[in-house]
């Protein structure tokens, strides 16, 4: 049961790939996180809103999502190119860094080769579905 | 179902002391967060494609657990970033390797000091909007 798989080979094969692409998006999440706050302070949030309405902007910059929060007159200048690039960003990197770890997770333990294409499929349409319906909402909104 | 019997199993024989103990929280907090993404992105979406079960979720959201389950997620979130960080640098810079008690250390102490602020702000809010009036005697 617990027997070894072949390793690809080396360069640029797709472990090797998403091994940098973990790096790279937790490091650009850390930097877009901060370029929402500071750029949110920037704009005002400092008397605009409350410290919990300031971290749910910085997570996911989008006023018809942050429900149950004081998200000051939209015409102010809280729905902008910035603000819709910055979200396109922090979901296509939350997300398949989220599902690329969730793959590497499932690898090392499902040791049925059968089982574990079946899985990397599931993941992979999971990962588009959750994809597309965020991006949908940010386009639509 | 074995397989998983042997991995828990194992991975508590296994001293690897502070390092492992970090690399298995770093998967729990992951996979957790994960977890949370897609229940999140699922119910965001149900305000534009079916608003009644939307506004259900939500109401379950501001239940007692899943309130509890929020800190738990602030907290969980704050170490995957903190120690994505040590395990980021540690892989470019193996001469940091000789250190790792210190660095683990170092790790959980970052994540201690920016989640234990978050945490009693979390709190502060959400007595404030359950108990306005009892809370307000504790900040605001």
């Amino acid at each position: 049961m617990l027997r070894s798989r072949t390793v690809p080979r080396r360069g640029w094969n797709l472990e090797f790939v998403m091994w940098v692409f973990t790096r790279v998006s937790g490091a650009a999440m850390l930097i877009l996180g901060a370029l929402g706050m500071i750029g949110a302070l920037i704009m005002g949030a400092r008397t605009q809103m409350d410290l919990a309405t300031l971290m749910r902007w910085t997570f996911f910059p989008n006023p018809n999502h942050v429900v149950n929060s004081n998200i000051p007159d939209i015409n102010l200048g809280w729905v902008s190119l910035y603000w819709r690039i910055l979200q396109t960003l922090i979901v296509f990197f939350g997300v398949s860094h989220g599902f690329n770890g969730l793959r590497v997770v499932m690898d090392d333990y499902i040791h049925h080769d059968a089982v574990r294409k079946v899985l990397r499929v599931v993941i992979l349409v999971l990962w588009i579905a959750v994809m597309a319906v965020a991006l949908y909402i940010i386009i639509t909104s | 179902m074995g397989t998983l019997f042997i991995t828990v199993r194992e991975a508590l024989r296994y001293k690897g002391r502070e390092g492992q103990w970090l690399w298995a929280l770093h998967r729990i907090s992951g996979l957790g967060i994960l977890f949370y993404l897609i229940i999140h992105v699922y119910d965001m979406s149900l305000a534009y494609f079916n608003v009644p079960v939307h506004e259900e979720m939500i109401a379950l959201f501001k239940t007692p657990l899943f309130s509890v389950l929020e800190l738990a997620l602030a907290a969980l979130l704050i170490f995957h970033a903190v120690n994505g960080v040590r395990v980021a640098i540690l892989d470019l810079r193996p001469e940091m390797w000789a250190n790792q008690q210190k660095v683990t250390r170092i790790s959980l102490i970052v994540t201690a000091i920016l989640a234990a602020p978050t945490i009693v702000i979390m709190i502060i809010y959400t007595l404030n909007a359950n108990f306005g009036p009892v809370a307000s005697a504790v900040g605001r």
